[in-house]
């Protein structure tokens, strides 16, 4: 019998599907075994870029093909877990799409590890989070082109530019192809900054208005120069928004006060809607888009056929063309070698916060596990192949 | 997912245990990957259920692929709507494989039963189990290691191409019902 289980544990599990594959390969760890995806021995590894919400990305350098690519690694949570949700999620909505404003998925690559798989994507040479961080002017509006999609995190950081400046998503951890109106979804979505309020709400049954929010957030943040509404927990949130737009009420936004967190979450009085007066110097067409984006009421919200029309985008400034955009050197590449020690020393930081204020894991303590997803993603950093 | 479909069908229905008729299926569709050991495919599908202690003679002994999808299903709750998907699923490896004349070991049929499901699951599934969920579902007759192991096996061979379109739904919908006429019918014709 010990014989048996200790067959069973080291060679099945490869015998078995090898011999599918009708490929002369007799497993052991030195010889793995990598389906129809390709091996992550093929990229070298150039620097490392960021990270994504479930994973650090890295810019390599395809040996089979010469290009220059990004590598996101999936992150194993747990091993109990096995692979995770999101990263199945993620990996099987990007490989079905192309779109020329998405960061495209090309391959999978996977290595030994069981938790070597990654993500080989275009590589784009900037983010917008980085980009403004580190450029003095704000874009003109003429620069903001954008654009809408089904995506459940919408950000700076996962906003990339190429060289040429286009501009393409990134980060489909939370993207979800939607099911039946009326089935349940999990409403622990979408950074904080660029949550919407029905999600702040834990509405389960949301839609794709919540990406308008956040591209409402985005170009706030875009002519403002910096994040619109960075709340620090769910309630500091929900303040910034009702010191921007005023308190929402039932005439407003029917049905709100019975959303899950109703009753949890204090609603601050504030009559007015200061938009206007937080951003004086755009135009009335600006205004109207961004009040459009940033409606309480996700019903009354603009949807992305009417964001899309809205005489903001025919207005002089027009939109330019990419090839017209300024182009700037790759910061983040430059910026890597003291950002590593910058974030190894914030992480440090993150870790001693999360000690103290964790424990209370399970129920929805968004900002704590974000933090130790991040420093997890961190730790993940040395363990690259 | 397939939003037309989940909303014409009765929730019910997606929702019903998974019947005998839908074990066939699926137990012919894993027999078009590896092949089956002969005692399985003749076995008649009405069998005994094993009990809570049916399985201690031989600890290490796999009960028969219909007997194990029988025991997954009924002990992760697994429902028609979600097995479906894991039909599809099983559906297209064995369309990207062909059939493979060797055995593998004796436990291929189960191993590729097995990670079809959990994928399926966490696939469709906002909150589902846990691969150490799996791990008692299927009484435990693998470990953990090999559990992940064979979930990264199965995504690799498929190329994680995973998404399920509204009209492969409706295909599978179509198949397991057209399969309840067929045998409700013979039914029938045997009582008469």
């Amino acid at each position: 019998m010990d014989n048996h289980t200790l067959a069973t544990k080291d060679e099945q599990p490869h015998t078995v599907l090898t011999s599918v594959r009708k490929r002369q390969v007799s497993f052991s760890e030195k010889l793995p075994f990598y389906g129809d995806c390709r091996d992550v021995e093929d990229f070298q590894k150039l620097n490392r870029v960021g990270e994504g919400t479930y994973g650090v990305v890295y810019r390599v350098k395809d040996t089979k093909t010469g290009s220059v690519v990004a590598l996101k690694k999936i992150r194993m949570e747990r091993e109990t877990d096995g692979m995770p949700i999101s990263s199945l999620r993620e990996i099987s909505i990007l490989k079905r799409m192309r779109h020329a404003n998405i960061v495209n998925v090309t391959d999978v690559a996977v290595g030994p590890k069981l938790e070597s798989i990654f993500l080989v994507m275009e590589y784009c040479e900037q983010d917008l989070g980085t980009l403004l961080d580190m450029i003095s002017t704000p874009y003109t509006a003429s620069e903001d082109g954008w654009l809408c999609f089904a995506d459940s995190d919408l950000k700076m950081s996962n906003l990339l530019l190429t060289s040429t400046g286009l501009l393409k998503i990134a980060d489909f951890g939370l993207a979800r192809t939607l099911s039946l109106p009326g089935k349940p979804m999990t409403p622990n979505v979408v950074t904080l900054w660029y949550r919407s309020p029905e999600l702040l709400y834990g509405d389960a049954n949301y839609s794709t208005a919540v990406d308008l929010w956040s591209a409402g957030c985005i170009m706030g943040e875009l002519l403002q120069h910096r994040p619109l509404l960075p709340g620090t927990t769910e309630q500091t949130q929900l303040n910034l928004i009702v010191k921007l737009l005023g308190t929402p009420n039932e005439h407003i936004w029917p049905g709100f006060t019975q959303l899950p967190l109703g009753k949890a979450l204090l609603l601050p009085k504030q009559d007015k809607n200061t938009l206007k007066l937080a951003f004086p110097r755009i135009s009335d067409q600006s205004t109207h888009l961004l009040a459009g984006l940033l409606t309480y009421n996700p019903r009354s919200r603009l949807n992305v056929r009417q964001a899309l029309q809205h005489p903001y985008f025919r207005e002089s400034p027009r939109a330019q063309d990419p090839s017209m955009l300024p182009t700037y050197p790759e910061i983040r590449n430059i910026m890597s070698e003291k950002e590593k020690v910058r974030r190894a020393q914030d992480e440090e930081r993150k870790r001693r916060m999360v000690h103290v204020t964790g424990g209370s894991d399970g129920d929805g303590n968004i900002l704590t596990k974000y933090k130790k997803q991040k420093i997890a993603a961190a730790a993940g950093y040395n363990s690259l192949v | 997912m397939t939003n037309m479909l989940y909303s014409q069908l009765e929730k019910s229905w997606m929702d019903s245990r998974v019947s005998p008729e839908l074990i066939t299926l699926l137990t012919h569709q894993v027999g078009k990957i590896v092949p089956l050991p002969s005692h399985c495919s003749t076995r008649p599908t009405k069998y005994n259920r094993p009990t809570a202690h049916s399985n201690v003679t031989d600890p290490t002994a796999i009960p028969a692929l219909e007997e194990f999808i029988d025991l997954l299903t009924r002990r992760s709750r697994t429902r028609t709507g979600t097995v479906l998907v894991a039909l599809i699923l099983l559906t297209r490896l064995s369309q990207r494989l062909g059939l493979v004349a060797t055995t593998g070991l004796d436990s291929a049929p189960q191993r590729i039963f097995l990670a079809s499901l959990i994928i399926s699951t966490k696939l469709i599934h906002d909150t589902s189990p846990k691969n150490k969920h799996w791990l008692t579902f299927a009484n435990g007759y693998f470990e953990l290691d090999e559990i992940n192991l064979m979930e990264k096996q199965f995504l690799t061979l498929m190329d994680f191409n995973l998404m399920v379109s509204d009209y492969e739904f409706a295909q599978a919908v179509d198949r397991y019902q057209q399969l309840q006429k067929d045998r409700c019918l013979s039914n029938i014709n045997i009582n008469t």
